[in-house]
């Protein structure tokens, strides 16, 4: 007898077992592609969590379809009408059910172990206590704790949602109670305070409460298997008498109940009545889990692994409300009542989608509040550019969530399988989305295409699936024709999902392929024809080029502030000036100070100190001049232009700071005034023409365009980014334009690579363009388009935008600067030499 | 001449290498009770969810009501009443609530009907569908079905689980609708029963119509005819007429004839074999099992090669 009870739950729970060794064998996969692509442990960490994930989805799902689909389908009263005792049932049910939980486990493990080993250095210590058979009991302990429990609430409650929905806050009270008991056997006490227990100690008492936990989990399923099994039906109430309502003796006939309802009112009124207090339930239980995590934020969780659950708690709920919409009409096949009277399947459609949508904004705006306090905590700001690009992320995920669930929801052989079903396509369907699309600019729109897609494709369904077409036993006999196969409801439901997938992307890659630059081959070959000096090291040659380089604007690297207190102070003063002035007679550039000290001198200045600030200001001038003379001749790169570029222009705008200051000084002093005037006049004579900046630029610019086309594209798996060898230099470098490193997301695939090499172009061509005639408005077409092009080339949407380095300066606002500065110098050495003529 | 409601042209239905239908043609003449028979999965539900536009015929044409089934099944079931074999209801509704939410789907009297109607079957108030017996449920779908006063009614072994006194009830309630115009077109294994309340009957035999006529006709037109013999080795002729099984036991042998004439006995006039003639009008049962018996015997004529018997209009 028990053989035949084991086969058939076996049978029962065997589509939900083969769910989730498919998410196990996809998740393999996919991480087999991902780290096909790039050996990186991000990957392996975030996949991992799945691996685990599919065994607890079978232990929570199980018993709810065990149980609850055996009620639902009224098998279970009948099993109670057989000779058999209760204790077989129950023993059948939960053996299958440990079974399965087992073979998802090895599966797991015996996929995830040897990626593990093979993939990742970070991992393999895990991975080795995970191969003992402590470390797998670890694993199998909570599932198994999970697995009772949700048998416990199956068995509690008639309806298997309200079952699976009541895990949650049972588990959430189980680790409570296991803290607290293990807590209290340790210490005698509640609270942490004093002395702790050797590891030894503690990790025997662990293991004494974690066997103890079992057992009552085991035990109370048991108990409520016994009510549920055993005795008469009716009998569930556990509510005391004089709390139940009062028995009636005689039953009143049918009341008449007046007036017609309108088909949307009668409708709305039955989706209400199906599914709003099990809505209800998700939503407050998502609320509990977020709190829960909010209130224990402070303890020991990172930020990361805060935002990471919240998300999946939102998530899950999302997806659970998603897979309420067709459910009730599902209940043993109820919706074929709609069929029967010939009612339009639109209306159905949208009175089934209304409560659980409404839900879903309730859960929206619940997300909107978590948001607000993430942001009081600047949790999401550690995640990306802006608030504002995890918020949208997070809506079209919940949406995204939904609209998958939905459909699953309405073609899912049995009901309940919806619950766990949806998690798992929507797995496979996040992976898809973030691997192909996630990475590019404005996708969080053209998600929302998926979401319409999977609306539609419910509205277009419905009509099938209230009549069951599809699923009256037609194809019993032999196998269905491919073209009958396609017409088949589930078979075009399952198109639908890959439409969904796939849209965004082909829109996406359509877009960016439609917009990408034409290919300007006559220019190219006259650029080839016509090459520059290519600098001799580009990157981290040159001990100097690291104190020029731009890493950041900070240029924190300074010791003047340990070596000068205060720079009134005659003799500090004299030799800050002395090195500033051996620094301009230097040979090298940067020989004694660097970026940073210069900053300094001018930071601890103020526009009275005119000598500091011009021999500070002096030294700026001079390396830019000797950089842009060495770029000219090869020596220096764009990179170091671009510093060139930088200090250039904080020198002119020092020196501007510094005469609008000081003719108030000189009304007073004659003297100081000459000597400013002179002391800036000779600066600007150091300051590089027009042409010399000019030609620096265009060197620079077309050296940067001969080494990105001379660089491969070479895949590093370890990286994920493409590097190249550089010949007789044993350390890598990106491939890059002016020094920035191409998008290394976007580099992986062919076409984006082809684009790269168009917009690199496009962007060369028009800077060029723009060099050589006058130069162009900071906000004008030509400097627009050309920030649009750098910023698709470089910048992967989960960063800050960058600017085009070459942006504020090639400009006419930065050479209007300059003659600013020039007209004021000379009005003030005219001025000064009037006045000396007077004298 | 009656109207047909219900029309089929030689409508074909298979399910791959199963043959539901086989060139099935009918007329269900309008205010008419007309029952449908036939053994288990002799195609009864196709045929009528042929009807009810769930189906689509491979071959051939039904139109119920002047509209294609193929096209306008939803129009179709919402002019009709349908009770399937297995009703679909909400069972976490009342019967109150169930009649509320479906009297939005017809016009403003279907609520007084249909609370007249439970009220008549005794059907518990302020007791969820599913903690109803079957019997009740079944009333309370009949309810469902023929509170909107539909055209035609179309239903499924309806009377499955009632009691007696109900079924009587329910099947007498059909000849009323009969007789104020409305159409019954009603498919279920009660013979006796649905005889007392049918003006047409088909039989379906493995997919094929077998019998189409009305009741009086077909009882009329078929006899069993009884001989006893002397001994029983004497081989007797087959009577006159159209002979659908024979069988014999011990010294009697019995035939189930179509069409006997008056003057069959001449037969068997100068057979000394036979000692006792004797003809009486067989009933619907005997008739089905006549026909749908696959272990009866069948003497020499090739069943399959006969035209269904009657006419579809009288």
């Amino acid at each position: 007898m028990i053989r035949q009870l084991l086969w058939k739950d076996a049978m029962t729970v065997r589509v939900l077992l083969l769910t989730v060794l498919v998410g196990i064998f996809g998740t393999t996969a996919c991480v087999l592609v991902l780290l096909l692509m790039m050996r990186h442990d991000g990957v392996l960490a975030f996949l991992v969590s799945f691996w685990f994930l599919m065994p607890y989805l079978f232990a929570i799902g199980a018993p709810a379809i065990l149980i609850g689909n055996e009620e639902a389908q009224g098998s279970l009263s009948w099993l109670k009408t057989l000779p058999m005792r209760w204790q077989s049932i129950a023993d059948a049910k939960i053996l299958v059910a440990v079974a399965g939980l087992i073979i998802c486990w090895i599966a797991s493990w015996l996929f995830m172990t040897p990626l593990c080993l093979l993939f990742s250095e970070n991992h393999t210590l895990h991975v080795s206590e995970m191969i003992r058979l402590g470390g797998f009991a670890l694993l199998v302990y909570p599932s198994l704790v999970l697995l009772c429990l949700s048998f416990a609430t199956a068995y509690l409650f008639r309806s298997p949602v309200a079952g699976l929905v009541a895990v949650v806050p049972l588990i959430g009270g189980f680790i409570c109670l296991s803290a607290l008991l293990e807590r209290l056997v340790l210490i005698g006490q509640l609270q942490y305070y004093g002395d702790l227990p050797t590891p030894s100690q503690r990790e025997s008492v662990t293991l004494v409460v974690a066997l103890l936990g079992l057992l009552c989990a085991w035990c109370l399923q048991r108990m409520l298997a016994k009510r549920r099994l055993n005795g008469v039906s009716g009998r569930s109430s556990i509510l005391p008498l004089y709390i139940r309502k009062p028995d009636l003796a005689y039953q009143p006939g049918v009341a008449f109940i007046p007036g017609r309802p309108s088909v949307v009112t009668a409708l709305l009124w039955q989706q209400r009545r199906q599914c709003l207090y099990l809505g209800l339930l998700i939503l407050g239980m998502c609320v509990i889990a977020v709190l829960f995590v909010l209130l224990d934020l402070s303890t020991s969780w990172s930020i990361d692994f805060w935002v990471s659950t919240v998300r999946l708690l939102l998530a899950m709920a999302a997806i659970w409300l998603g897979s309420l919409v067709f459910y009730g009409d599902n209940f043993r096949n109820q919706r074929h009542y709609f069929a029967e009277r010939g009612v339009r399947p639109n209306v159905i459609w949208w009175t089934r989608l209304s409560v659980p949508a409404l839900l879903w904004f309730l859960l929206f705006v619940w997300m909107l509040l978590v948001h607000f306090f993430a942001s009081r905590y600047s949790a999401w700001d550690t995640k990306g550019p802006s608030p504002l690009n995890e918020f949208a992320k997070m809506t079209i995920l919940m949406m995204l969530c939904f609209a998958f669930s939905q459909l699953v929801s309405q073609w899912t052989r049995r009901p309940v399988q919806a619950f766990f079903a949806a998690p798992v396509l929507m797995f496979f369907a996040y992976l898809q989305l973030k691997s192909c699309v996630m990475f590019y600019p404005g996708y969080v729109w053209w998600s929302m295409s998926s979401v319409l897609i999977l609306l539609f494709a419910t509205w277009q369904l419905t009509g099938p699936w209230i009549e069951n077409k599809g699923s009256n036993g037609s194809y019993k006999y032999g196998k269905p024709r491919f073209t009958e196969l396609l017409k088949k409801p589930k078979v075009q439901a399952g198109g639908y999902v890959l439409l969904a997938l796939a849209v965004p992307a082909i829109a996406i890659v359509s877009l960016r392929v439609a917009r990408t630059p034409a290919l300007r081959s006559q220019w190219r070959e006259t650029l080839l024809a016509n090459p520059v000096a290519e600098p001799k090291t580009y990157f981290n040659g040159r001990a100097i080029v690291p104190s020029l380089h731009l890493k950041t604007f900070g240029y924190s690297d300074s010791d003047f502030s340990e070596r000068f207190t205060d720079l009134l102070n005659e003799n500090e003063k004299n030799e800050c000036l002395q090195l500033l002035h051996d620094e301009i007679a230097a040979a090298e550039i940067g020989e004694d100070l660097s970026i940073g000290d210069i900053l300094w001198v001018l930071e601890h200045t103020s526009d009275m100190d005119v000598e500091l600030r011009l021999a500070a200001n002096e030294v700026w001038i001079t390396w830019a001049s000797r950089i842009r003379r060495g770029v000219c001749e090869g020596e220096f790169s764009s990179r170091d232009l671009m510093v060139a570029e930088t200090i250039e222009s904080r020198a002119v705008t020092s020196l501007l700071g510094t005469l609008q200051t000081n003719p108030v000084v000189l009304q007073d002093s004659e003297e100081a005034s000459r000597e400013m005037a002179s002391g800036i006049n000779k600066l600007l004579e150091k300051i590089p023409s027009a042409d010399l900046r000019r030609e620096s630029r265009r060197v620079a610019l077309v050296a940067a365009w001969q080494i990105y086309n001379r660089q491969k594209w070479v895949w590093d798996r370890r990286e994920g980014q493409t590097y190249v060898v550089n010949p007789g230099d044993l350390q890598y470098e990106a491939k890059n334009y002016l020094g920035y490193p191409i998008a290394s997301r976007y580099a992986a695939i062919p076409y984006e690579r082809w684009r790269a090499d168009r917009i690199v172009d496009e962007l060369t061509f028009l800077l060029l363009r723009d060099l050589e005639g006058q130069p162009v408005a900071l906000e004008g077409n030509s400097a627009k388009k050309s920030l649009r092009l750098w910023r698709e080339l470089i910048a992967p949407v989960d960063y800050p935008v960058s600017q085009l380095p070459t942006r504020p300066y090639w400009t006419r606002a930065n050479d209007e600067r300059l003659e600013q500065l020039k007209s004021k110098v000379a009005k003030l050495v005219l001025s000064d030499e009037d006045n000396l003529s007077e004298d | 001449m009656n109207e047909s409601v219900i029309s089929l042209q030689n409508v074909s239905k298979s399910f791959r290498q199963n043959r539901a239908l086989d060139d099935v043609s009918l007329e269900v003449p309008s205010g008419t009770v007309f029952a449908l028979l036939g053994e288990n999965g002799a195609g009864k539900t196709t045929l009528i969810r042929i009807l009810t536009g769930f189906l689509k015929a491979d071959q051939g044409s039904a139109t119920v009501l002047g509209q294609s089934c193929a096209k306008s099944g939803i129009e179709i079931r919402r002019r009709i009443g349908y009770v399937s074999d297995n009703p679909a209801m909400y069972e976490w509704m009342t019967a109150e609530e169930i009649g509320w939410f479906t009297s939005a789907f017809y016009d403003e009297g279907f609520s007084l009907r249909y609370h007249e109607l439970v009220t008549g079957f005794d059907v518990p108030g302020g007791v969820k569908l599913k903690n109803m017996s079957k019997g009740q449920r079944a009333k309370v779908a009949l309810a469902l079905a023929t509170a909107h006063n539909p055209e035609l009614l179309i239903l499924d072994e309806p009377t499955s689980g009632l009691d007696p006194m109900v079924r009587r009830q329910f099947l007498e309630s059909m000849v009323d609708l009969a007789a104020l115009g409305q159409t019954v077109l009603l498919s279920s294994h009660q013979i006796s029963e649905v005889e007392r309340v049918a003006d047409w009957v088909a039989i379906l035999v493995q997919g094929q119509l077998k019998v189409v006529q009305s009741l009086e006709d077909l009882k009329n037109n078929t006899s069993i005819v009884t001989a006893t013999m002397d001994d029983s080795s004497a081989t007797l002729p087959l009577p006159p007429g159209q002979v659908l099984t024979e069988s014999q036991n011990a010294r009697q042998m019995r035939w189930v004839v179509q069409g006997l004439p008056d003057e069959w006995r001449n037969v068997y006039a100068g057979n000394a074999g036979a000692k006792e003639l004797k003809s009486q009008t067989a009933t619907l049962e005997e008739i089905f099992v006549a026909l749908c018996d696959p272990r009866a015997n069948r003497p020499a004529v090739d069943s399959d090669s006969v035209a269904p018997i009657g006419s579809t209009m009288s």
